[in-house]
């Protein structure tokens, strides 16, 4: 039986990996308006561009900085490829391009790393830091950072930036967007390429905790995928409190409950918040479905 | 003029059929086997074709009907010693009874909100055939499934089962081209074109969306379960999302709205699988497995942004189907300029 208070911290930093690669659903969603299936394998191209990089012998922080921008490249290319050519086409056509996409970048990514899960190491070593007689790992401290510092630095971004301001522009109206001189396909690759960094922090700090695989990116998707719902998919302080949520739950019902159905954890939840409130818990949007 | 018009789509089809039943005759155990198996995910993936193509609901929890058809067909089988034919059709209504509560719970969800929701619950269906190990074998599969048998008939040869699951095959192309020219597959088509219009003209979307389902989890489980007698072992990893993903992309890649596109798109993986199983070791490349996934996530972005329609579009009509297709054909049927 695990401390609860242990149990809490983790789901914690669970929940800032899932509010980072929720927030990338997000921004993506309301900007370009498509639901990117290969988020989460944004966070894995990261993962394994460090490993890539440590295997080169290239220092730790320079590595998460490069596996970060290699996250942003793929999202860039990902956008101009294939979706901006295929933005008239209907939502069915989307997903199953996003997937495909998923799909593609799994594959190469196990036939450049292998099919076992290569590990990585923790950014700041040492002992676990005891605290209220729970041990934290370091690692977890570094989530919470990153997520914290994330949160911050969007909120500056979005707010005082030029492009922050156009893209929040264009999440308003498109059209009119255009009609200011505002390039609403730029736009739709900057978010991309935004969504791809942050999913690309996320991959790169939780890469020494869960270890890299090439299919670590689809439960790490589909459970941010669960966090951006319960904002609405448009609603950022709903998407990170609902990260939380998710990640405590988890944490404590693999704790406390049982670990094999804790995935199931997730999927439970997004059937029920579509079932019940598919314009999220916080959302007030309309977001007509 | 009509009478001609029949005449002509009669003779496609049944040369087709003649071709497919002298195939066991000229091809190897091995060609026969491989297209038993491209026979059954055929009947799977029309399911899943219907449910895509006319309904316009994209589903990935085909692999866990599926599995669900394989998986109670083999547990009645071997735990109570029923007759395989009985079991298989339970299985068939088990398998509708769970899409009826997918289609119910999904009912006012469109689009990707939908796909969503079927992939959460295809994966809490995968889960649980993982972890319920008294019920399914757990990770380590089920083995000692018996094979089909009628009385004293039991089919154990490829061949016989070549030609059984083949001409079930063509009886539910048959069912289902009638089916989606009525008037429920007119229905059908109304609402993936848009929900909201069908609603506004009295169609109950909610009843349709779930009969949608419960047709493709029937045949899901159809195939599944004749998978399992066939193979008489299996296994949880065959029923997770990277299967329904492959069941998505013989739809997709075979053409979701030709009656004959399931067979295309499982004939071209199947295919695509075995070439790449024999040639990559030849040319030095061990690990198959990734280069297939790369291969056919490729395959999917260009059918999609070049061959909308599905192959089923390129190849020569014979007669078969009578749809003229737009360049600019989408898999949903819109027509765009």
């Amino acid at each position: 039986m695990e401390n609860v208070l242990q149990l809490i911290f983790s789901g914690l930093a669970l929940g800032g990996i899932y509010a980072m690669i929720a927030i990338g659903f997000v921004t993506i969603f309301k900007v370009a308006g498509i639901i990117n299936f290969a988020q989460g394998d944004f966070a894995m191209v990261a993962g394994v561009a460090m490993v890539f990089c440590l295997a080169l012998d290239i220092p730790l922080w320079t590595a998460v900085l490069a596996a970060i921008l290699a996250s942003a490249i793929v999202g860039m290319l990902v956008h101009r490829a294939v979706l901006d050519r295929m933005r008239h086409q209907s939502a069915t056509i989307q997903i199953i391009l996003t997937i495909a996409v998923s799909i593609v970048l799994q594959s190469l990514s196990q036939l450049m790393v292998g099919s076992q899960p290569k590990s990585v190491p923790p950014f700041l070593a040492g002992e676990p830091i005891v605290w209220l007689n729970s041990a934290i790992p370091k690692q977890n401290l570094v989530i919470m950072g990153a997520t914290v510092l994330l949160l911050i630095l969007l909120y500056f971004f979005f707010e005082k930036s030029y492009i922050g301001s156009a893209l929040r522009a264009v999440m308003m109206s498109r059209e009119v967007s255009r009609l200011l001189g505002i390039s609403a396909r730029s736009i739709a690759t900057t978010s991309f390429v935004i969504g791809a960094v942050v999913a690309g922090v996320a991959g790169a700090v939780i890469a020494p905790i869960t270890l890299v695989s090439y299919d670590m990116g689809i439960t790490l998707g589909l459970k941010g995928f669960v966090a951006a719902v319960f904002g609405g998919l448009v609603d950022v302080p709903g998407a990170v409190a609902g990260a939380l949520i998710l990640g405590l739950l988890e944490s404590l019902g693999a704790g406390l409950i049982s670990s094999a159905y804790k995935d199931a954890i997730a999927f439970v939840i997004l059937i029920l918040i579509l079932l019940f409130r598919p314009h999220g818990l916080f959302g007030k949007h309309a977001h007509r479905v | 003029m009509k009478g001609l018009r029949i005449r002509k789509h009669v003779w496609g089809w049944t040369a087709l059929f003649l071709v497919v039943m002298c195939l066991p005759l000229v091809t190897g155990t091995l060609w026969t086997q491989i297209l038993l198996l491209v026979g059954l995910y055929a009947i799977c993936t029309l399911g899943l074709s219907v449910l895509i193509g006319y309904a316009g609901l994209v589903s990935l929890a085909q692999a866990a009907f599926w599995g669900i058809g394989a998986y109670v067909s083999a547990f009645l089988a071997i735990r109570t010693g029923m007759s395989p034919i009985l079991s298989v059709l339970i299985s068939i209504g088990v398998a509708s009874g769970v899409a009826f509560g997918l289609g119910w719970m999904t009912r006012n969800l469109e689009g990707h909100y939908l796909t969503l929701a079927t992939l959460g619950a295809g994966m809490i269906i995968h889960i649980i055939f993982n972890e319920e190990s008294w019920l399914t074998g757990g990770p380590s599969g089920m083995y000692g499934i018996p094979q089909l048998s009628v009385g004293a008939w039991v089919v154990d040869s490829d061949r016989e089962m070549f030609y059984l699951v083949w001409i079930l095959l063509f009886l539910l192309l048959w069912l289902t081209r009638n089916l989606v020219r009525s008037p429920w597959g007119q229905i059908l088509q109304a609402m993936r074109d848009s929900q909201v219009a069908a609603a506004s003209m009295g169609v109950d979307v909610s009843k349709y969306k779930v009969q949608a389902f419960m047709f493709s989890g029937a045949l899901a489980a159809l195939s599944g379960s004749l998978y399992a007698h066939y193979m008489t072992f299996v296994s949880p990893e065959l029923f997770g999302f990277k299967q329904s993903i492959e069941f998505l992309l013989m739809a997709v890649i075979g053409g979701a709205l030709a009656i004959t596109g399931p067979i295309w798109g499982a004939l071209l993986l199947t295919g695509l699988k075995e070439v790449l199983r024999i040639v990559l070791p030849l040319v030095g490349i061990t690990s198959v497995g990734p280069v297939e996934t790369l291969a056919f996530g490729i395959l999917l972005v260009a059918a999609i942004m070049f061959l909308p329609g599905g192959l089923a579009s390129v190849l020569p009509r014979r007669g078969i189907g009578r749809r003229r297709w737009n360049r600019h054909a989408v898999i949903d049927g819109q027509q765009r300029q």
